[in-house]
């Protein structure tokens, strides 16, 4: 059940690394990721993703819930556009054949590039939140958050939900078992569904009581007194830290330049062959 | 006596998927008509080995029969005509708007008529004194009264084993004591009944025999009496013993009265031959 909370502990680069930092990475990997129309950068920064991640959690990476997501947004996202994606013109070739679905025509190089690239914009993302999220326990990035300037109270109800998703879905399980004892029929699909209704109160009712009784717990033992309460650990920005930001932040201004200069490199309006989609600028 | 067993484990072991080894080496039989109760520890598995009776956990290794037949084939909405479970947390199994729609929810999956279904509850509103808060929502009901009404609502699926697990915890006396009797008269309709309790008091009054369980395992297994005199074992599992046998167990030091109830304390006593 651990894995629901999806942080990983362990003690590499990066789960030493302050929080802010990690946040800053995920803010620069965001705003470089929608910097050009061009799988190039995108592709550059999950690779690269995948490595610190690969650094930070081994093999475990694998089996993590975001990166199955991106493998999935793959097959979806790729798929998809080049069917149905409206800029697409020119049908693509398999081997000299098309393809072509009913109602959506022809799979198109456009689709495909358009797709692509999404793809990979989006999945560079999440490969670097991935990392964030499974290297930064919840109570360093509350520390993080609050750091930043955001008020305690809130980035407590962040951490405090946070940890609800597990425990609910702890609950849900009993519950469901609870049911299951009591003959809830669980043959079929339709079974399951209508099961959900019997797990849906008792959930919603204990977390409502949860709730009252957290509250409660929470104000006798004072919390709400001020607005800064102090912390028992501090973490330290290493000069490693600096310098993993410094190079993010020159790498930043470097694509700012290169996009103000040359523009976007978008291939979209000149594909005509595979090839063209890997191009970096048009022959 | 000759004791009609329903249900028989063998060799049961069960590993959570954490690698915790939460039973080992399980051998019990269980005995028709008897109210047996399962002590233990925080943590020693009690509730593990009783979740297997019904498939709700199925065995690592080892197999476990109820009314000769394997569980390991069978699903648990099949088994809960036979297994009744009451969990720890009422909470967790009341979810109807009403008491008397928690009742008949069990009922209608098994699927029975509409008049037998009516018949049913109105027996079971009877038999646990609940006229009072049919037309109540659960979620509104005390502690106690939930607990209650949870016991009802698997009672009235007519299971020939009962699971109670923890039904004293937040119960007051008059609480406790209705479920004890609830107990002993569903044991003479011919219901087995297992409960799993920390409450020595409650098991010392109302249960026929006693299973000891310590770090996964089966310690001592045998009437009240047996168990609770029996010190080193009570030590072990750090069970607390009802104070009326720690008195027994004290004079047993210095009289050779070995077992004692309050009655044969009170006989001893008014001997006097507790003093050598
Ligand atoms: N779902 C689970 N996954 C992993 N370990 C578990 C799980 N459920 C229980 N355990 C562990 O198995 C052991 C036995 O748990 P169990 O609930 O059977 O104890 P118990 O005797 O009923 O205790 P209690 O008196 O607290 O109810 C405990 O150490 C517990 O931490
Ligand atoms: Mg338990």
């Amino acid at each position: 059940m651990s894995d629901m909370s999806m942080y990983i502990p362990g003690n590499s680069f990066f789960h030493k690394c302050d929080a802010k930092v990690k946040m800053l990475l995920l803010v620069i990997v965001s705003i470089m990721a929608f910097l050009f129309h061009s799988p190039y950068l995108s592709g550059f920064l999950l690779i690269v993703g995948a490595v610190f991640n690969y650094i930070s959690i081994g093999n475990r990476m694998f089996k993590h819930m975001l990166t199955r997501m991106i493998i999935i947004m793959m097959f979806f996202l790729i798929i998809l556009h080049g069917f149905v994606n409206p800029r697409g013109e020119t049908p693509a070739s398999f081997f000299g054949q098309e393809i072509s679905l009913p109602f959506f025509g022809a799979y198109t190089y456009e689709g495909f590039y358009l797709g692509l690239v999404f793809w990979l914009r989006l999945s560079s993302i999440i490969m670097m939140a991935e990392l964030f999220i499974s290297t930064t326990s919840p109570s360093d990035l509350i520390h993080g958050l609050h750091k930043l300037g955001v008020p305690y109270n809130f980035c407590f109800m962040v951490s405090m939900s946070l940890q609800l998703i597990p425990i609910s879905v702890r609950e849900a399980q009993i519950i469901n078992s609870a049911q299951r004892a009591r003959g809830l029929p669980e043959k079929s699909i339709v079974d399951r569904f209508k099961g959900l209704l019997p797990m849906f109160v008792p959930l919603v009712v204990s977390s409502l009581e949860r709730m009252e009784r957290t509250s409660m717990a929470l104000e006798c033992r004072g919390f709400g007194n001020t607005n800064n309460p102090t912390s028992m650990s501090d973490i330290v920005i290493r000069k490693s830290d600096i310098a993993l930001m410094v190079i993010t932040l020159l790498l930043l201004v470097a694509c700012v330049i290169i996009r103000i200069r040359f523009g976007s490199f978008d291939m979209t309006d000149h594909l005509t062959s595979w090839a063209d989609c890997f191009r970096l600028v048009a022959r | 006596m000759n004791k009609e067993v329903v249900a028989h484990i063998e060799n049961l072991e069960h590993t959570y998927s954490s690698g915790h080894k939460a039973l080992i080496d399980i051998n019990l039989d269980i005995y028709k008509q008897e109210i047996t109760a399962i002590i233990g520890q925080n943590g020693s598995g009690k509730t593990t080995l009783s979740k297997h009776f019904n498939g709700l956990l199925r065995p690592t290794a080892g197999k476990i029969f109820v009314n000769g037949k394997d569980v390991a084939s069978r699903r648990v909405s099949e088994m809960a005509r036979e297994v009744g479970y009451v969990f720890q947390n009422p909470n967790y199994q009341l979810f109807c708007p009403t008491v008397l729609e928690e009742i008949r929810f069990g009922l209608k999956n098994l699927k029975l008529s509409d008049e037998e279904i009516k018949a049913r509850s109105r027996e079971v509103i009877e038999e646990f004194d609940l006229r009072g808060m049919v037309k109540k929502q659960p979620v509104t009901l005390s502690s106690g009264s939930k607990k209650i009404v949870a016991l009802a609502s698997v009672y009235a699926m007519d299971p020939e084993i009962l699971f109670l697990d923890e039904p004293t915890t937040g119960q007051d006396q008059y609480g406790k004591t209705k479920l004890g009797l609830l107990s002993r008269k569903m044991k003479q309709l011919g219901k087995t009944i297992i409960i799993i309790s920390h409450d020595m008091d409650f098991v010392a009054e109302y249960a026929d025999r006693v299973i000891v369980m310590n770090e996964s395992r089966v310690i001592l297994d045998g009437t009240p009496a047996d168990v609770f005199s029996n010190e080193e074992v009570m030590k072990t599992a750090h069970i607390m013993p009802p104070q009326i046998y720690a008195i027994g167990n004290h004079i047993h030091a210095v009289s050779s009265e070995t077992r004692l109830s309050v009655m044969e304390l009170a006989k001893v006593l008014a001997e006097g031959d507790y003093c050598l």
